[in-house]
């Protein structure tokens, strides 16, 4: 099980108490609406429970529009990427989902000379 | 001050000849202009891959020293989101600067006999960039095209459901997104100016430019189809990002 920071369980805690369950930020949420929960009664289950399904933090699209309409600006984004970071820390440096696999071969690919160039003006 | 240009992974593998072009003409203004060909490491920012994004994000802020760029310009606004990020040096976006000295001549007004009315897909990363999304909508009026601005469009943009990595981690929910941002625009022909974002619209059931489309291509009129989307072939893609470092090369 992964070991959370407290600065990540603190974020968590601090959505679960102020979130008003106005539901302003799932009107446009694809993720969110097919959480079928609010935010508060989201990030309240992984605090009690202490863990969450990796493919939750993993769906969320990390674009801020929920902190732009929430009457509280609550940073869900943030609060999700801290969980992955949590998690591939428990996870020796790598991501728990097995698809994401390709995207760090991506990024290997990315950094080969093949594809690179700089040139000083 | 000492400019570079940096187009971004997915540019780069969408349209090697308008970066090419866009170079030619920053160049006429900046001689001095640098080329900075190389991932900013976002994807493994958002996997959550601190340590590997930090090194990643290292090798492009030593080349950024390396070339002495004061400014890097950037055509990818997952770059620029990244760059501002880390507040290591200024940066600006192209656009931007475009709307600052001006669209190419043989650009200007060249659509003002297109019947074509777009709409404009914000990407969600620089959300709170006004000077960006202002700089976008004067550039089209300029190129000659009307624009009607959707409601869900600047800080309240939508993601086009890539966002995060989303599209590899959960790619059903990916696609409900697209087709969900697609659904909230007035019109389903799109402009928007992230490469992985046009390519996301189109997945979503939209016809969709990219901005470096409508400036240096064809004009586009009503009924007319986008380009293809290239980014869906992964062979494509990298053939791309391999030509436009040749054309880069040879500029
Ligand atoms: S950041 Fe995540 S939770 Fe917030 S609107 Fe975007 S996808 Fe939804
Ligand atoms: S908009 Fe804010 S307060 Fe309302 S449900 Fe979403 S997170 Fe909670």
């Amino acid at each position: 099980m992964t070991n959370y920071r407290k600065s990540t369980v603190d974020q968590a805690k601090f959505i679960a108490e102020t979130c008003s369950s106005c539901r302003r930020c799932m009107r446009q949420c694809v993720f969110l609406q097919q959480q079928g929960q609010t935010p508060a009664q989201l990030f309240e289950d992984f605090v009690e429970k202490g863990d969450i399904a990796p493919l939750v933090p993993y769906s969320c699209q990390l674009c801020h529009q929920c902190t732009v309409v929430c009457p509280h600006h609550l940073e869900l984004a943030d609060a999700f990427l801290a969980i992955r970071q949590d998690m591939v820390q428990a996870n020796h440096g790598h991501t728990p989902l097995k698809q994401m696999k390709g995207v760090e071969l991506h990024q290997l690919l990315s950094r080969f000379a093949l594809f690179c160039y700089t040139k000083k003006g | 001050m000492r400019r570079g240009f940096m187009a971004g992974c997915s540019l780069s593998a969408y349209c090697p000849q308008y970066v090419r072009q866009t170079v030619d003409y920053l160049k006429e203004f900046y001689p001095e202009l640098s080329i900075i060909q190389e991932c900013c490491g976002k994807p493994l920012y958002y996997l959550g891959e601190q340590a590997k994004f930090e090194r990643q994000f290292g090798r492009l802020e030593q080349s950024v020293k390396n070339c002495e760029i004061d400014q890097l310009i950037t055509a990818c606004e997952g770059c620029l989101s990244m760059v501002q990020r880390s507040k290591q040096f200024e940066s600006i976006s192209l656009w931007t600067v475009l709307a600052q000295i001006g669209l190419p001549e043989a650009a200007i007004g060249k659509a003002k006999d297109s019947d074509m009315v777009f709409t404009i897909h914000d990407p969600c990363p620089t959300r709170d960039n006004v000077a960006m999304q202002q700089a976008v909508i004067k550039l089209l009026k300029d190129l000659g095209y009307q624009v009607k601005i959707a409601k869900l469009s600047g800080e309240k943009t939508l993601c086009c459901g890539m966002g995060g990595m989303c599209g590899v981690a959960n790619p059903k929910l990916a696609h409900e997104a697209m087709v969900h941002r697609v659904e909230t625009l007035p019109t389903k022909n799109i402009v928007t100016y992230c490469a992985s974002c046009r390519s996301a619209m189109m997945n979503g059931g939209g016809q969709a430019w990219h901005l470096l489309d409508l400036i240096w291509g064809p004009v586009v009129y009503q009924g007319d189809k986008c380009p293809e989307n290239t980014l869906n072939s992964t062979f494509t893609a990298w053939k791309n990002r391999y030509k436009t470092k040749q054309l880069l090369k040879n500029s």
